[in-house]
């Protein structure tokens, strides 16, 4: 019998698995016939079959509370687990997806029996995973996301150690876990060392300590902040007062209410009003894409707090996710991940046209291509916000035009609806490539 | 109750520092990490049971059984904050 029919026995029999589903902490999973996957997985004890999830994402997109969420939810899940004799294989935050802004357990094949003295295996995969990135911007103020997108299996204690300042040695956690670990692995280098190690046992208690600790101070680092920016400059950008906004927020409920995608796509979502108007008119879910980490952090507080089906993700649209990872296919870049029902840029195209030299039929196609349905935004060159951009530079965009635009989302989708919602001349676009 | 407390405790830091059979674990935890852990949990172990004494001493003064001390406590979980 192999090793990990064992464990799923033990585990399914502790009533672990049942009670984190029912928590809504590990993704469902239903138990089907062997026979059903004879052809591909022959003489198999078990077969199980989970939810699809409706998006993937990945750490490297998350935003700084939804890394730390997911730190405590992978923490709880081991707190819960140990106290039924059940702990995991690893510790890595590729098996924690989200849904809307809750962070959900999916590799519900990560558990195995607990045996009495065991150490965490996954101690140094949770600190190069979660806490080094976390301590990245709550320590240095540098968000996460470039160089784990670089760096898959995360930040190392080593090359964090050299980052962090003097100070933040004054934090016990800090010094122990970066500073210590890092030298303590340095210096592990003989045979000896690392055979006293491996024989070495870790008392249940102190394995519970270890975990409580660290979910306790994970709980209370908070990002740091530039003296200039607070959240609330992001939710005074949310009044509804003014009329272009209003315009803005009716079109996009009209649109939603058309269409009732189950996933809508909002690129360049700041904060998420469009999403949440669209989410308050029939989308199921939300996936929000913004460049701001001050805007993506705040949406997802947002999204938290007021309990709404939405998650913002860190996007970079002239240089989206890659395909990365083993062979190339082990993480799905953004352009295949990113299919929804329905998808909106609104306020975006001009940034990409004009503040990054893109083509604008080409940014235009690779909007279209995400839905068979959505609203772009048109932004005129006399806006103010086109003005701001063009301030300290050559105007090189004689093409830059609603003509051009019209022309140019005519070519790959019909144009079902338009309207002018200010005073500049900004024009949404509905557009149906179906 | 108290007594089986500190036999857990004493236990835990004989167990942290005797050294017993390998384990296999299906990812390289790291020598850093596991030397780590044990400090760690020595410390914990160690800062559990000075706590055990603390609290028999507060209600040796104090006329309390130490099991109520213990349990009036909701600080009862061992510190280890930044």
């Amino acid at each position: 019998m192999p090793l990990a029919v064992a464990d799923y026995d033990f585990v399914r029999g502790s009533g672990l698995v049942n009670d984190l589903v029912a928590e809504q902490k590990l993704v469902g999973e239903t138990l089907l016939e062997p026979s059903i996957l004879a052809a591909h997985a022959q003489g198999a004890h078990y077969v199980l079959e989970h939810p699809r999830l409706p998006f993937i994402s990945y750490p490297y997109e998350w935003s700084f509370s939804a890394l730390k969420a997911a730190a405590l939810l992978h923490l709880d899940i081991q707190q819960a687990a140990l106290k039924k004799d059940v702990t995991m294989t690893d510790a890595t935050a590729y098996n924690i997806q989200f849904i809307g802004p809750q962070p959900v357990f999916i590799d519900s094949l990560s558990f195995q029996r607990y045996t009495e003295g065991e150490y965490w295996a996954g101690h140094r995969q949770f600190c190069e995973q979660f806490i080094n990135p976390l301590l990245l911007r709550a320590v240095n103020g540098i968000p996460h996301n470039a160089w784990y997108r670089g760096e898959l299996e995360g930040i190392s204690a080593q090359d964090l150690s050299k980052l962090l300042p003097w100070r933040s040695r004054l934090s016990w956690n800090v010094l122990t876990n970066v500073f210590m670990q890092a030298r303590l692995q340095n210096n592990a280098t003989s045979t000896a060392v690392i055979d006293k190690a491996k024989a070495r046992k870790l008392p249940r208690i102190g394995y519970e300590q270890i975990l409580y600790g660290l979910r306790k101070w994970i709980a209370g680092l908070e990002p740091k902040m530039d003296s200039k920016t607070v959240w609330q400059d992001y939710a005074s950008d949310n009044s509804y007062a003014d009329e272009e906004a209003q315009k803005k927020r009716r079109f996009v409920a009209d649109f939603t209410r058309a269409v009732a995608p189950k996933v809508f796509l909002d690129i360049g979502c700041n904060s998420g009003d469009y999403s949440i108007a669209a989410l308050e008119n029939g989308a199921e879910l939300a996936v929000g894409f913004d460049f701001d980490h001050g805007a993506l952090e705040y949406g997802y507080r947002r999204a938290v707090s007021e309990s709404r089906n939405f998650l913002p993700l860190h996007l970079d649209a002239a240089n989206p996710s890659p395909n990365q990872g083993w062979s190339q296919t082990e993480r799905k870049g953004f352009q295949e991940r990113a299919k929804g029902d329905a998808v909106i840029g609104l306020a975006l195209i001009h940034h990409l046209a004009i503040a990054k030299n893109l083509p604008l039929n080409e940014v235009i196609a690779w909007l279209v291509d995400m839905a068979p349905q959505g609203v772009l935004e048109f932004v005129p060159k006399n806006d103010a916000m086109v003005q701001r951009l063009l301030q300290m530079r050559e105007d090189l965009f004689a093409d830059y035009d609603q003509d051009t635009f019209e022309k140019y989302l005519g070519s790959c989708a019909r144009i079902v609806k338009s309207e002018t919602v200010s005073a500049s001349g900004r024009v949404l676009y509905w557009f149906d490539r179906g | 109750m108290v007594v089986k407390k500190g036999l857990q405790f004493s236990a835990a830091i004989l167990a942290c520092t005797v050294l017993a059979a390998p384990s296999h674990a299906y990812l390289d935890p790291g020598t850093g990490s596991i030397i780590l852990q044990s400090i760690l949990a020595g410390i914990a172990v160690a800062m559990g049971v000075l706590r055990l004494y603390w609290y028999r001493l507060k209600a040796f003064f104090s006329g309390k059984t130490s099991e109520s001390e213990l349990s009036d406590s909701k600080d009862a979980e061992i510190r280890n904050e930044s």
